[in-house]
């Protein structure tokens, strides 16, 4: 019933060897690493998975379909892939995967403590996917604006789950909205993709989520070199000198700057290189809509300065309702949809972007 | 001509000029300087989309206003690239060495607006002093660059629709003799008439798009090389309408060499069986 691929039901994935891993995380390593928004002990380049954040800003435009199938293609691919739900306090991504509720969450390792981050890897009902369910709605609404010191024991699970249980690629899907667990998850991805809906709502928050990670990662860096006030100039100055025009984007605004703050802005530019963007157009209609990626990936490189590449689009196509409605992953329901196919499509550039071959 | 784009390429991509001079074309336009025509052509229609009136990518960043102006500067920059000559022209003025084979048209005398290095460039440049009042910061200087293209360009459409001396009163003369005796046109005459205005062969190619081993076999009286003769008729006339004859005049030469060619024709039909 959840077999995707024939293939992996003879034998297991193999485990990725330490040549197989994602150029894009090697060569970018350092970069990346500037960016973090925690202070943790990193693994070595060639031990860190692939980590691709789902996030857009917009609620409702299939941040979370796009994580579980993407997720569910990458196994079929051959990878070994996590899924976490950090859509804090309004989860349901188990829904996706077509299973309720779980018991063990992550409230459990993060609020309760009482399991370890084992134990709160639930396997999905699809070969070579695992996923991590986000637990309780209640629990999580005392500690969403405390410290995010609380969140050590799942960085540390997601940093550390290539050396421990041979996950290739972790995929976390994010909630709505620009809150800043969601900007501190999404500035830690190598790959960030953002789904966006062919309407002016959907993409103006689009752009928002592109500004806030911006933002986010001027804090990062900030905290990182121990130059809190500097980092709160620079966006005080960011916020002053862009916005408005095109010309005056926070590209150009970033070549003014350099003058001021040299080396800051130095740090940052190579931070935001060392990451790239993706854009996910969903429930696309007609030509014009599928067009709308390339023309945002162009804005977003001209204004925001950021690395953006354009991974692909998700047509409309009723067989997502109707799989929820089954309640089975989309992909193993209807295999063969096109939107199925356009996930395949989406997941093999997504590999490109990160320097990875497909093993199946 | 595509292959000669990539020589000499990234000795000459530091003499571009420095980034807050605002975007050169080909930044407008977001491809490389040695992107071929294919590739700048697609990347204008992309734009183009990004920026037509209406389009959802701009919501919330950019006002229409502003897409209009970019369009506009997307246009020109395509429409100075994607004409082989004046896309050289630009390049000259940038120092860029993007080489467009040996020297095509050098028997153009008068060659307007020639500038031959950077700082004369940027020297030229703070001549324009009405471009000036569009803005003091550093980041508005794009609309400085733009504008002289614009003005070079239209005065160098006007004449490549014609040979440079096409209609010189000097010209004029030195052709009488030719079109007075219509019936021997032949390949030696318009050899003749070329030289006349000093066009090399390789200027007619690119201008009119007749094949160089076609516009050879016309002007050597090489009929087997020739393609039938509704074809021969269409690359003599526009020929001899690049070389700035009037419909009339050419008609008459065109029809003397059509005789020719069909003479030889009558000659080499083969028998039939």
């Amino acid at each position: 019933m959840f077999e995707i691929n024939a293939r992996l039901k003879q034998s297991n994935p193999q485990p990725a060897s330490e040549q197989e891993g994602s150029q894009f995380v090697i060569q970018n390593y350092a970069a990346w690493k500037a960016g973090l928004p925690f202070q943790a002990e990193v693994p070595s380049a060639r031990q860190l998975p692939a980590i691709l954040a789902v996030g857009g800003g917009k609620g409702g435009v299939g941040k979370s379909i796009v994580s579980a199938n993407i997720a569910a293609t990458f196994a079929q691919f051959g990878y070994r892939v996590l899924v976490i739900d950090l859509d804090l306090g309004c989860s349901n991504l188990h829904s996706h995967f077509g299973i309720a509720m779980p018991k063990k969450s992550l409230a459990d390792l993060l609020l309760s403590r009482t399991s370890s981050f084992r134990d709160v890897i639930l396997p999905a009902p699809t070969q070579g996917v695992a996923f991590i369910a986000g637990g309780r709605e209640e629990v999580w609404s005392d500690v969403m604006d405390q410290s995010s010191e609380h969140l050590a024991p799942l960085w540390q699970g997601i940093l550390s789950s290539r050396q421990q249980y041979k996950v290739d690629i972790v995929v976390l899907d994010l909630g709505a909205g620009t809150h800043r667990y969601t900007m501190d998850f999404f500035t830690c991805a190598h790959l960030g993709m953002v789904t966006c809906l062919p309407e002016p709502t959907s993409i103006e928050n689009a752009y928002v989520f592109f500004k806030m990670t911006l933002w986010t990662l001027i804090d990062n860096l900030g905290r990182r070199l121990g130059e809190v006030e500097r980092a709160q100039d620079i966006k005080a100055a960011l916020s002053s000198l862009a916005g408005g025009s095109l010309t005056a984007g926070y590209a150009a605004a970033f070549r003014q700057l350099q003058l001021s703050y040299p080396l800051f802005v130095q740090d940052l530019l190579r931070a935001i290189q060392g990451r790239c963007l993706g854009i996910l157009i969903n429930q696309t209609r007609d030509q014009s809509d599928i067009d709308l990626g390339p023309s945002m990936e162009h804005i977003c490189q001209k204004y925001f300065g950021l690395p953006t590449k354009y991974i692909g689009y998700l047509n409309h196509d009723e067989s997502v309702l109707k799989s929820l409605k089954n309640r089975r992953l989309l992909v193993s329901d209807f295999p063969h949809s096109m939107i199925a196919k356009r996930l395949s499509v989406a997941a093999a550039q997504s590999l490109k972007i990160l320097g990875m071959q497909r093993r199946h | 001509m595509i292959e000669q784009l990539g020589t000499e390429s990234n000795a000459m991509r530091n003499t571009q000029p420095s980034p807050h001079q605002g975007p050169s074309l080909y930044e407008l336009l977001d491809v490389s300087t040695q992107a071929t025509r294919l590739q700048i052509r697609e990347a204008y229609i992309r734009l183009k989309a990004t920026y037509a009136s209406g389009s959802q990518a701009l919501y919330s960043l950019v006002s229409d206003e502003e897409a209009r102006e970019t369009l506009e500067k997307i246009e020109e920059a395509y429409r100075v690239l994607d004409d082989e000559m004046l896309r050289k022209d630009y390049d000259d003025s940038l120092g860029l060495g993007r080489s467009l084979g040996a020297d095509v048209f050098q028997g153009e005398p008068t060659r307007p607006h020639k500038r031959a290095t950077l700082g004369g460039e940027t020297g030229a440049l703070i001549n324009y002093p009405s471009e000036s009042a569009g803005g003091s910061e550093p980041w508005m200087e794009e609309s400085i660059e733009a504008k002289p293209v614009l003005r070079r360009m239209t005065s160098l459409t006007k004449i490549k629709k014609f040979a440079t001396r096409a209609f010189d009163r000097d010209i004029k003369a030195l052709r009488e003799p030719i079109l007075a005796r219509p019936q021997a046109f032949d390949g030696a005459a318009l050899t003749q008439l070329r030289e006349i205005e000093q066009v090399q062969q390789s200027e007619i190619q690119e201008r009119t798009k007749i094949a160089i081993e076609y516009i050879k076999a016309l002007e050597n009286n090489d009929f087997p090389k020739l393609p039938s003769l509704v074809y021969v008729r269409g690359f003599l006339k526009i020929y001899l309408q690049y070389l700035g004859l009037q419909d009339q005049e050419a008609k008459p030469l065109i029809e003397a060499y059509s005789e020719k060619y069909n003479l030889w024709r009558e000659k080499n039909r083969p028998h039939a069986p």
